[in-house]
């Protein structure tokens, strides 16, 4: 009897505890993978901009073509380019439908010249500038067709997604942003977590995606994984998801991708393109489908050879976060993708696992002019993996530090310090007045932040720093949450719902310095006697 | 005002909103005769309680008054407009062009950028038995030269001309792969059905013979799959589907059709079909005797018919 009424009691627990819900997964990776290039914007001009030795250059001299001027003509270089406009869509495509080439190849005769790998990228891209495709929703703020920002359903990507990643084991290219700019990305891999909640078949559901990042120089060869997270609420009949039904929620409400599409047919815009020209120069592969494990190594190493087809390889950042700390030796881990808004979760989290300290020569609270050199010391009573972010008063985030090659491992309980000694990088102060911060976070397991972008190199009169290539939508709103930050004000309206640091990264810690930076001071300082 | 009976016809027919009446159809057999006599006051009486009758057997939307304004399609004659079921036979060929809006060029497309034309050959190669139902296979190649073409197989229910499954060979890395997705329908009723292949569109509405309205909101689902291979478990995806079908401004389609279809629209008139489903929306416009739609649009792609060579031209 008392077991009866045991066991009565738990039942009646579980059925009526909303929270003890059990979440569905559902997740697929491509087979497929595609690889990460450089998205050549047009107000560089780098597809042409070094004549006969720019890409177009070389394809001109080997094709006896025009593509060149053609180019220039249609795309012309400058400042009053808008920034966003290039050929992102094109490697999206290319990525998806190309073998990657991944070494220099030698003129086809002794008059033709070399083709470095971003030669062939940029030749590749240029080939798929205007493919026939398979489109879902249409193009936000073209005023063109249906100017509905939200007609790409939560649950209508959800069906693409597992048609084509998870049935075909191939990416799908998406416009990650809800607004008019155009920012195409590949997705290889894809993870659904939904929740019943409440009656009538309503569920939520986390959407992760992994996809291959362009924030990469052209020479790069392999994948840099980009990751992006959303909510929505989706109803559900049975086993079935009614279409029609989805709806983001919280920041995804504003912050969403805008269409989707897979290229079926190459075409390009350039008409001195020849698309099999191209293949032949390149050596028409018809290798294997590259199955890359998606790593991400440094900016511009080779990545790790191929996983074999038949053992996929789960999607980075789902392996759970367990793994123990690195020995003496730092054996590598596989790294943490932090997608965004995991990131600024990382930022705005104030608790740790262990104690660690940091601190700046001028300590907390010192007070720096623009631009000035400042250096970190700290201690981590575990050895681990570190990071140092620069957040400025408006809300601009930063990676200090580490840099591609750079070894961040600390030991337990040594004090560290960088700049170190015979170490040349400098760190420096932003150029806005006010508070800054430098967040120092240790992780049990290296991190890979994405969409930390590589392509560029960095200025010295800047200090060792790395920005963050966001899409403006998402811009926006993390830009908001972290000046929120700086004021000490909490995320407001569950933006930072469902985000947990501890979950993703397991054991780590952290600490924050604030700095000063004040206006330079003109007055010339009297010498010392 | 001269009030004219028509017989509607046994299957649907497409009515035209100003087309004046056949010739014909003053001279069917039950046009009514009055006789001058004793009896005349009951044979009229008769008469007139036979033509009620015979009204409300019939389509009472079949009274039609002449002198509906030309080139609108009023509200009684969109009430009529049924689609054309198209009736097809092994060996029936068709030719299909398309055009596509670039939307995901990343710089402004300054009026927007359409990919070239491009041709898609339809051929009906055969009969198939899918998950219980014999259907028609239509295979789809690109007519693009110099490169992998995409192709696509289609099969569709030879009694309803539900659509129940596609095979898109996408290009891959090296070579293709065989996208597959199949619908079911749960509640028994055929429905129209918008596929995951939009660079070729090949929706189908649903072909609703007999009194059953055509206009009207309809379910199916979409697996990721053959068809007949869903696992009682599996996640499928349910599709809510509106369709609407109203007879089509014979000049206001015209310069949407190839010309082998824009003439003579008065003996040929033309049905819109509009489809909203799932966030998307398809126009199509069909026309009596065409295998597929003259015409249809799915937002980014257009296409249009242009060439027909049909083994047989009967129609229901």
């Amino acid at each position: 009897m008392k077991n009866y009424l045991t066991f009565s009691l738990v039942l009646l627990a579980v059925c009526t505890t909303p929270c003890l819900a059990f979440a569905d997964v559902d997740e697929a990776q491509a087979q497929v993978a595609p690889w990460s290039g450089y998205w050549w914007p047009h107000h560089e001009g780098r597809l042409h901009a070094a004549g006969a030795q720019s890409p177009l250059g070389k394809y001109d001299a080997i094709a006896t073509r025009q593509a060149l001027p053609w180019e220039r003509k249609t795309h012309p270089a400058g400042d009053d380019v808008p920034h966003w406009h290039g050929y992102c869509h094109a490697w999206a495509a290319s990525a998806v439908l190309e073998a990657e080439p991944r070494q220099a190849r030698r003129g086809m005769s002794s008059s033709h010249p070399d083709l470095r790998v971003g030669d062939q990228k940029g030749l590749l891209a240029v080939s798929h500038a205007m493919d026939v495709a398979n489109h879902y929703g249409d193009r936000f703020g073209d005023e063109e067709g249906d100017e509905d920002a939200d007609d790409l359903a939560p649950d209508v990507l959800w069906q693409l997604l597992k048609l084509y990643v998870q049935q075909q084991r191939v990416p799908l290219i998406l416009d990650v942003d809800a607004g008019p700019e155009v920012w195409n990305f590949p997705v290889y891999a894809y993870r659904v977590e939904y929740t019943p909640r409440g009656e009538s078949g309503q569920h939520e559901a986390d959407l992760t995606l992994w996809m291959a990042d362009d924030a990469v120089p052209p020479d790069y060869v392999g994948i840099r994984v980009r990751k992006l997270t959303y909510r929505f609420a989706v109803r559900m009949q049975g086993a079935s998801v009614v279409l029609g039904s989805g709806r983001w929620l919280g920041p995804s409400a504003k912050d969403h991708p805008d269409f989707a599409w897979y290229p079926l047919l190459a075409e390009p815009e350039n008409p001195e393109i020849d698309y099999s020209k191209v293949k032949e120069i390149l050596g028409s592969p018809t290798a294997t489908p590259p199955t890359t494990s998606p790593t991400t190594p440094p900016a511009t190493a080779p990545t790790t050879p191929p996983t074999s087809p038949t053992t996929p390889t789960p999607p980075v950042g789902t392996i759970p976060p367990t793994a123990t700390a690195p020995d003496s030796t730092g054996g590598d881990a596989q790294p943490i993708v932090l997608g965004p808004m995991e990131l600024v979760a990382l930022v705005a989290n104030k608790t740790s696992s262990f104690k660690f300290d940091v601190t700046v020569d001028r300590f907390d609270g010192g007070k720096y002019t623009p631009g000035e050199a400042f250096s970190i010391r700290g201690v981590s009573a575990k050895a681990g993996y570190l990071y140092l972010l620069h957040l400025d008063g408006q809300g601009e985030l930063k990676l200090l530090f580490p840099e591609a090659g750079q070894d961040n491992r600390v030991a337990a309980g040594k004090e560290f310090q960088l700049p170190g000694a015979g170490q040349k990088f400098t760190f420096r102060t932003s150029e806005t007045v006010g508070t800054q911060r430098v967040k120092a976070v240790v992780t049990s397991r290296p991190l890979s932040f994405s969409g930390a972008d590589m392509s560029q190199q960095n200025r010295p009169e800047a200090g060792q720093q790395r920005p963050f290539r966001l899409h403006p939508t998402q811009r926006r709103q993390i830009e908001a949450l972290l000046a929120d930050y700086q004021q000490g004000k909490e995320p407001s309206g569950g933006q930072l719902t469902g985000q947990s640091p501890q979950k993703l990264l397991g054991e780590f810690a952290q600490d924050e310095v604030a700095i000063y930076v004040g206006p330079k001071d003109k007055t010339p300082r009297p010498r010392k006697p | 005002m001269e009030t004219i009976l028509r017989r509607p016809a046994l299957r649907s027919t497409v009515r035209l909103a100003a087309a004046p009446p056949a010739a014909a159809a003053m001279t069917w057999p039950w046009q009514p005769q009055v006789q001058k006599g004793m009896w005349a006051k009951e044979m009229l009486g008769g008469v007139l309680f036979a033509g009620l009758a015979f009204l409300l057997a019939f389509n009472p939307a079949a009274l039609q008054t002449r002198g509906t304004p030309s080139g609108n399609a009023g509200n009684s004659d969109a009430a009529q407009a049924q689609v054309p079921t198209p009736q097809w036979q092994v060996g029936d060929r068709w030719t299909v062009e398309t055009t596509s809006r670039q939307i995901q060029a990343r710089h402004p497309t300054g009026g927007q950028q359409q990919t070239q034309k491009l041709q898609w050959q339809f051929s009906v190669a055969g009969t198939d038995r899918l998950a219980d139902r014999d259907c028609h296979r239509v295979e789809v190649t690109c007519q693009a030269q110099g490169q992998q073409q995409p192709t696509v197989t289609f099969w569709v229910d030879q009694k309803t001309q539900v659509l129940r499954q596609v095979q898109t060979r996408l290009p891959t890395v090296g070579g293709f792969r065989t996208m597959t997705e199949s619908f079911d329908f749960p509640d028994g009723r055929q429905s129209p059905v918008l596929p995951a292949l939009t660079a070729l569109p090949i929706d189908l509405p649903a072909f609703v013979q007999g009194q059953a309205k055509e206009s009207g909101k309809f379910t199916y689902e979409s697996v990721s799959g053959p068809a007949g291979t869903k696992d009682p478990g599996a996640l499928g995806f349910l599709v809510e589907v509106e369709q609407q079908v109203a007879a089509a401004d014979a000049e206001g389609v015209k310069g949407l059709l190839a010309d082998d279809f824009a003439k003579n629209l008065e003996e040929r008139p033309v049905v819109e079909v509009k489809i909203h489903g799932a966030r998307r929306q398809v126009r199509q416009l069909w026309q009596r005797g065409a295998p597929w739609p003259v015409y249809s649009d799915n937002g980014t792609t257009s296409a249009r018919l242009v060439k027909v060579s049909l083994k047989s031209r009967t129609e229901r």
